[in-house]
């Protein structure tokens, strides 16, 4: 009872597990801007489905929260379509990129090491990084409001760029050239970790394009989003990895986790989300670096995921 | 050659062939055996099964009841230490012609005797460790001992390989024979296919009998929907796939749209 079978993962699972589990993923994402494929991944692993399809799986679900999250920013005024579709245009260019540099590096041997350090030490940086910053911004809001910031080489620099252009929604005026390299950068990362990059492109957007922390969390489900559908058809086509009994109950939850997930992000300051998003980072960065100095149960694995 | 030669050559030759023939060799006798189901079925709500093996065995010998996949080849990352400190994949390792399944069930007298005399439960050539001469490792270099141990924790995680306690109980005696009857468990993961399933009746370290009957795991109904569409139709899946989650997302949003304007 209350048991169903997944064809594709092999496997038969608790429904009302796999519910819970994408409502909970679906509140973060709604609240950050996040995919929470950090988080379902290794859940679903955990359960017993097989790496490559909870991956695979996993974006056939976000693109259900993503959606959902997507909608809910939107009628909150929290979508920047035209910063998303940049950002999303050099995600696409970008992760082709990524998917050369992984086999360049994979044939140089040593790839997976590569990748976890690198991963753990950004996950650390940003994350102790946005920590530091939004404390000193919740202490500030209680002494001064509004000190003029002085402006920074950066913004200099960034001000210098060609094709200037305002981004209404997001109440920055920046050069087109921005969004697109950061878009590029972001999504060669994404693909050489293998993950959605919500992790990487949320710190981008706050504290290199300077967008308002409410901005970003639904600029990035919106990208999120398209992402999301082009793995999960690629994934379809080429491995058959996509379990759809897996998804289906899995963005049930999900979509109605991100609703309620937006809900809370419109109630809570940009700082503390800020805040609240660099102690998730911190845990999952702790939680990998556990994964590599303690001896795993087994030596062997199957092959994929994260 | 010879008529007066010609027929004991042949005798000879399939004596020795018979002899060779390894259920010749180990077991006198041939047992009846019985499965129920004899099909297992996964449907959308299967969450793995019970398989009930009965029949009757010598009845101063002990039974075994064994279950076994097809050898399959699988190719796995082999986690090891880098600089001395983190554990991480370094490099795969493929073991093959291992049995994708290996489900044991022993009699209590036979796990007693597995414990005690570990030599000659050995030598019978039922336990886990019977496979690590046939299972092969690429690359070749790798250490086997440490490896296929390995290899058998992980499939022991997925339940694919098990050993089973107390399963078996016996019956009622029936001139030389005594009835038994196991009661397997079939894990969720076991995919489909055809299995062996064999029933050994040993007295004093040896098989004295055996008896094997093929059983079948096949998808029906919406797991073989999908499954014959996800992988003839792959591209079209996912496309129903991704609009099925952005209908839903739109649906959910919908609806609590609805619900906020009601207030």
């Amino acid at each position: 009872m209350w048991h169903l079978y997944l064809p594709i993962a092999g496997n038969s699972v608790n429904v009302f597990l796999i519910f819970a589990m994408g409502g909970f993923v679906g509140l973060l994402s709604g609240i950050f801007g996040v995919g929470g494929g950090f988080l379902m991944t290794p859940l679903l692993i955990m359960i017993g489905i097989p790496p490559t399809v909870a991956a695979a799986s996993d974006s056939n679900q976000i693109v259900g929260a993503s959606t959902s999250g997507t909608l809910a920013h939107y009628r909150l005024g929290n979508v920047d379509f035209k910063m998303g579709i940049l950002l999303l245009i050099g995600g696409v260019l970008g992760g082709t990129v990524g998917v050369y540099v992984i086999k360049i590096l994979r044939h140089m041997g040593n790839a997976d090491f590569l990748i976890q350090i690198t991963y753990v030490l950004m996950l650390g940086f940003v994350g102790i990084y946005m920590f530091m910053e939004s404390l000193q911004g919740l202490r500030r809001k209680a002494e001064v409001e509004a000190v003029p910031k002085k402006e920074s080489g950066y913004a200099l620099m960034v001000k210098r760029l060609p094709w200037q252009t305002r981004f209404e929604r997001s109440g920055v005026e920046l050069s087109i050239l921005m969004p697109l390299v950061l878009g590029i950068f972001v999504g060669i990362l994404a693909a050489i970790m293998g993950v959605g990059g919500g992790f990487i492109m949320v710190p981008v957007m706050v504290y290199l394009l300077r967008m308002p922390m409410h901005v970003v969390v639904g600029t990035s489900l919106f990208q999120i989003l398209f992402t999301c559908v082009n793995v999960t058809i690629m994934q379809a086509n080429t491995n058959h990895t996509v379990d759809f009994v897996l998804a289906l109950v899995l963005l049930i939850g999900s979509t109605l986790g991100a609703q309620f997930g937006a809900t809370i992000s419109k109630k809570l300051k940009g700082d503390q989300l800020k805040i609240i998003l660099a102690t998730l980072v911190l845990v999952v960065m702790v939680k990998m670096l556990l994964g590599l100095l303690l001896r795993p149960h087994v030596l062997l694995a199957f092959i994929g995921g994260h | 050659m010879s008529k007066r030669l010609f027929l004991p050559v042949i005798m000879v030759c399939t004596g020795l062939s018979l002899m060779w023939h390894p259920d010749f060799a180990r077991a006198a006798m041939q047992l009846q055996i019985r499965l129920a189901p004899n099909v297992i079925l996964m449907g959308a709500t299967y969450n793995g099964t019970r398989l009930l093996v009965s029949g009757a065995i010598p009845k101063d010998a002990e039974a075994f009841v064994r279950v076994t996949g097809m050898p399959e080849d699988v190719h796995l990352k082999k986690k090891g230490r880098a600089l001395g400190i983190l554990w991480m994949n370094l490099g795969s390792v493929g073991v093959h012609h291992a049995p994708s399944v290996y489900l044991l069930c022993p009699s209590k007298a036979l796990e007693a005797f597995s414990k005690t005399n570990q030599e000659d439960w050995h030598r019978l050539g039922l336990g886990f460790e019977a496979l690590q001469g046939s299972v092969e490792l690429t690359p070749a270099s790798e250490d086997k001992d440490t490896l296929f141990k390995e290899f058998v924790r992980l499939k022991q995680s997925k339940d694919l390989y098990a050993m089973y306690e107390n399963t078996i109980s016996y019956g009622s005696m029936d001139g030389a024979m005594r009835s038994f009857s196991a009661t397997v468990w079939i894990p969720s993961a076991m995919p489909q296919g055809v299995y062996e399933v064999e029933v050994f009746a040993i007295r004093d370290g040896a098989i004295v009998a055996t008896g094997t009957q093929e059983m079948k795991v096949a998808e029906v109904g919406l797991p073989a929907m999908l499954s014959s569409m996800a992988f003839d139709h792959g591209t079209l899946y996912g496309v129903v796939a991704v609009m099925i989650a952005i209908l839903a997302g739109l649906l959910t949003g919908v609806v609590f749209k609805g619900g906020k304007g009601a207030h």
